[in-house]
């Protein structure tokens, strides 16, 4: 499923649907309403598609790249670039980064499509973690984390019933 | 400054890749152990932050302080600090707490910190277990 959702992004059909767009932002916009986008997205929830599977796919499309010959798989790499711009991924972030920095004519557009989608993916929440090891975890002790009692309401959470969440260190 | 969205401590996290949404399981609100001293199970605090234009490229650092109420001790030493650099609109950041030493039953004050500001502050609840039946 994963690479038939990829290749559907040569069709036909898409490209005649999303080769009418003048600027970058309007494509940009059009494709996120694209089920071809979706079906990305939805095979990558489902785990269909892997980054692995875009990678090489991506290296089969370059080997059309050509010097002074416009690249004939843009609406593709843009679509992907739109698939993956809200994928909180190195893979994600990579694939975008590497496309906007780009400086080549044949994929003007898929390089300032992807420049859009960082800019969305600014947006985006990023996160930052760091661990804490204070001391010894386990204790053999046993600990309880219990929630509070519901009010007006027949559920309760007593203190010492099943419904306690034990953790035993 | 980054504005704080909100600060919680829960058991576990996770990060969706695929959607980039984040899910808390079982906020902390109260333990109890069945004898002192003891050590807390791990948890993770979190922040949510929201950062402005002006915010852009400054340099940020989120402390996790942890004392119990009755006392201006902080408990683990030394803080438990991030640091960042703004590059976006919205951060996360968690602080994985693992062997945290309790001494005694109380309210536990997580206390967050924004470069040395207090900003907000989680209170947890920690007794002694009853004897089981």
């Amino acid at each position: 499923m994963g690479s038939v959702v990829l290749h559907n992004l040569l069709s036909e059909e898409f490209g005649v649907a999303t080769s009418c767009f003048g600027t970058p932002l309007a494509l940009y916009h059009f494709l996120h309403t694209r089920p071809e986008v979706h079906a990305i997205q939805e095979s990558f929830r489902q785990g269909a598609l892997t980054e692995g599977t875009i990678r090489r796919f991506v290296v089969e499309l370059l080997q059309d790249l050509h010097s002074g010959i416009r690249f004939p798989h843009e609406l593709a790499i843009c679509a992907l670039a739109v698939a993956l711009e809200s994928r909180a991924t190195d893979f994600a972030e990579e694939f975008l980064l590497d496309l906007a920095r780009l400086r080549t004519a044949e994929m003007s557009l898929s390089i300032r499509v992807a420049r859009e989608c960082l800019k969305r993916r600014m947006e985006l929440p990023r996160t930052k973690g760091k661990v804490f090891r204070l001391g010894k975890v386990s204790n053999g002790n046993l600990v309880k984390f219990f929630g509070g009692r519901s009010v007006g309401s027949t559920i309760s959470f007593p203190v010492s019933s099943e419904s306690t969440l034990a953790i035993a260190r | 400054m980054p504005k704080l969205e909100y600060f919680l401590a829960a058991l576990s996290i996770t990060d969706d890749k695929t959607t980039n949404l984040v899910s808390l399981f079982h906020v902390i609100e109260m333990l109890s152990a069945e004898q002192f001293p003891t050590t807390a199970p791990s948890f993770v605090a979190v922040s949510a932050w929201l950062l402005s234009e002006e915010d852009q490229g400054h340099d940020f650092q989120v402390t996790l302080n942890i004392r119990y109420a009755d006392s201006q001790e902080w408990l683990p030493s030394p803080d438990l600090k991030v640091n960042f650099t703004a590059d976006g609109r919205r951060l996360r950041i968690y602080h994985h707490v693992h062997g945290l030493s309790l001494d005694h039953p109380g309210e536990l004050t997580l206390v967050l910190m924004l470069d040395g500001q207090q900003v907000a502050e989680h209170t947890v609840t920690v007794s002694k277990q009853a004897g089981e039946d």
